[in-house]
């Protein structure tokens, strides 16, 4: 019975508890009277233990898991904020984030197709801005060339703009370009600043309706459920729709989000002072007064 | 939604991302697989899920780094904490020991690896006998020979060091 030596494996499996039982009495036998056996087991259990300490310097730092994302499916509970609190609203951030995407998918408002989505804008969009902000014939030009992409208007546009650009068409790198432009870049400024000029960063959000919103995206804009929100834009040819939730007094969270089919907004001039992350399609922002360590912590959860 | 796959996300997903870590060695995408294992759980409804799970992540961790050359990190924090740094001295070292475990595990062969893997995140010798579609008899020897030679790789690794730092 104990004239053949057990062989590694059978001494894992059993440092390990996962001998069957019947092994496992055949194995204690054997190494009672086998002191070569006994120890190799001891080589073996010391082997084990090094493993697992090499494992163990290769683990992610200890975090902890992200709420389930099925359990998205009932209506996230109401939230009562603890005073002081940062890291429980910002979990709670991630929560609502998540119910907002999954929210999004049954919203009863079917997605405006793309044809509908220029016609829509064009209805709504003249009006609203004339509304919140002092219309320029900028502006409007802006409006025509997003709605119709008509060359007539595109034409217009550059005139009234002055700007050499030979596509007149709304193209990333248009926007890239009108990015450059923003306040307070010194250079020499193509399109957008010429005529619309250097304003504050934060005022060159305007606030639209959300049924322009809808229209720019093509779905209902991703936001915090059950809080106050505003959909702003920066120009109405630009299509990154920006929604605006006060969380806490001084506490902003500023969601970026673009037509899926156009990726992830960029980063803006001068918002690299901010603390910003990519949520898939979406750009995250927190403004507010927190502790820097719960900041950042925020930033790891809001993914 | 069946309940026990909330309870077993519970109770497994820490395992799952520390498995796919080692796999993808970036906490964030390994958190963004081990979810979407998971999403994918929901859907498909597996019978022993804890087991489908890890084979699910070890196939999108694969998949994933054969994107990964082309692929940028999708997420970008734009600018990091300073105050939240933690001390650079404690960070580098614990940052040269993983890259040396990661080194030493990248010379195991795929079937070791995957089986020592699997272990360190709590699958019993059934479970990855199921999973890999080995004996169950053979787990042990495999996890025999997988165990040492990561012991021995990283051993190496640090004497080379040294000779190599003189």
């Amino acid at each position: 019975m104990s004239i053949s030596h057990v062989d590694d494996g059978q001494l894992h499996a059993y440092l390990d508890g996962e001998l069957p039982q019947a092994e496992q009495w055949r194995l204690e036998a054997h190494l009672g009277e086998c002191p070569a056996c006994r120890g190799r087991l001891e080589e073996q259990r010391a082997l084990i233990a090094r493993a697992s300490e090499l494992l163990a310097l290769a683990t992610p730092p200890a975090r902890d898991a992200p709420p389930f994302r099925p359990a998205m499916a009932q209506p996230p509970p109401p939230v009562r904020w603890p005073a002081r609190q940062p890291l429980a609203w910002a979990a709670t951030v991630v929560l609502a984030l998540a119910a907002g995407w999954y929210l999004r998918g049954e919203s009863p408002s079917a997605p405006v197709r793309p044809d509908r989505r220029a016609a829509a804008a064009n209805a709504a969009a003249p009006r609203e801005t004339a509304r919140t902000v002092p219309p320029s014939p900028r502006q409007t030009a802006e409006t025509k060339t997003l709605a119709q992409q008509a060359p007539s208007a595109a034409q217009h546009d550059q005139m009234i703009s002055g700007s050499a650009v030979p596509n007149p068409q709304i193209t990333p790198l248009d926007q890239a370009a009108r990015a450059k432009a923003a306040p307070p870049a010194p250079a020499p400024a193509p399109a957008a600043a010429l005529a619309a000029p250097a304003a504050p960063l934060a005022a060159r959000w305007e606030t639209i309706p959300w049924d322009t919103a809808r229209a720019i995206l093509g779905v209902e804009p991703v936001r915090i459920p059950n809080l106050p929100a505003v959909a702003k834009r920066s120009s109405a040819a630009d299509r990154v729709v920006l929604v605006e939730q006060q969380l806490a007094l001084g506490t902003v969270v500023r969601l970026q989000e673009r037509p899926a089919a156009e990726g992830a907004p960029g980063m803006e001039v001068g918002a690299s002072e901010r603390l910003a992350r990519y949520v898939g399609n979406l750009r995250v922002e927190i403004e507010g007064a927190l502790p820097a360590d719960s900041l950042s912590k925020l930033l790891e959860l809001v993914r | 939604m069946p309940e026990d796959l909330a309870e077993i996300y519970r109770s497994t997903f820490p395992a799952l991302v520390r498995f796919l870590y080692r796999k993808v060695w970036d906490v964030e995408r390994a958190e963004d697989l081990a979810q979407e294992a998971f999403a994918r759980a929901v859907v498909h409804k597996p019978e022993s899920a804890r087991g489908w799970l890890f084979v699910v992540a070890a196939n999108m961790a694969r998949d994933d780094a054969r994107r990964a050359a082309r692929e940028r990190r999708h997420l970008t924090l734009l600018k990091s904490d300073p105050a939240s740094a933690p001390a650079v001295d404690e960070a580098v070292h614990a940052e040269t020991e993983r890259s040396r475990v990661r080194t030493a595990l990248e010379q195991l062969t795929p079937r070791d690896r995957e089986v020592l893997l699997l272990w360190d995140a709590g699958l019993s010798y059934d479970e990855i006998a199921t999973q890999t579609g080995l004996a169950r008899g053979a787990v042990g020897t495999t996890l025999a020979r997988a165990r040492r030679r990561l012991v021995e790789a990283f051993a190496a690794g640090e004497q080379d060091e040294h000779i190599a730092r003189g």
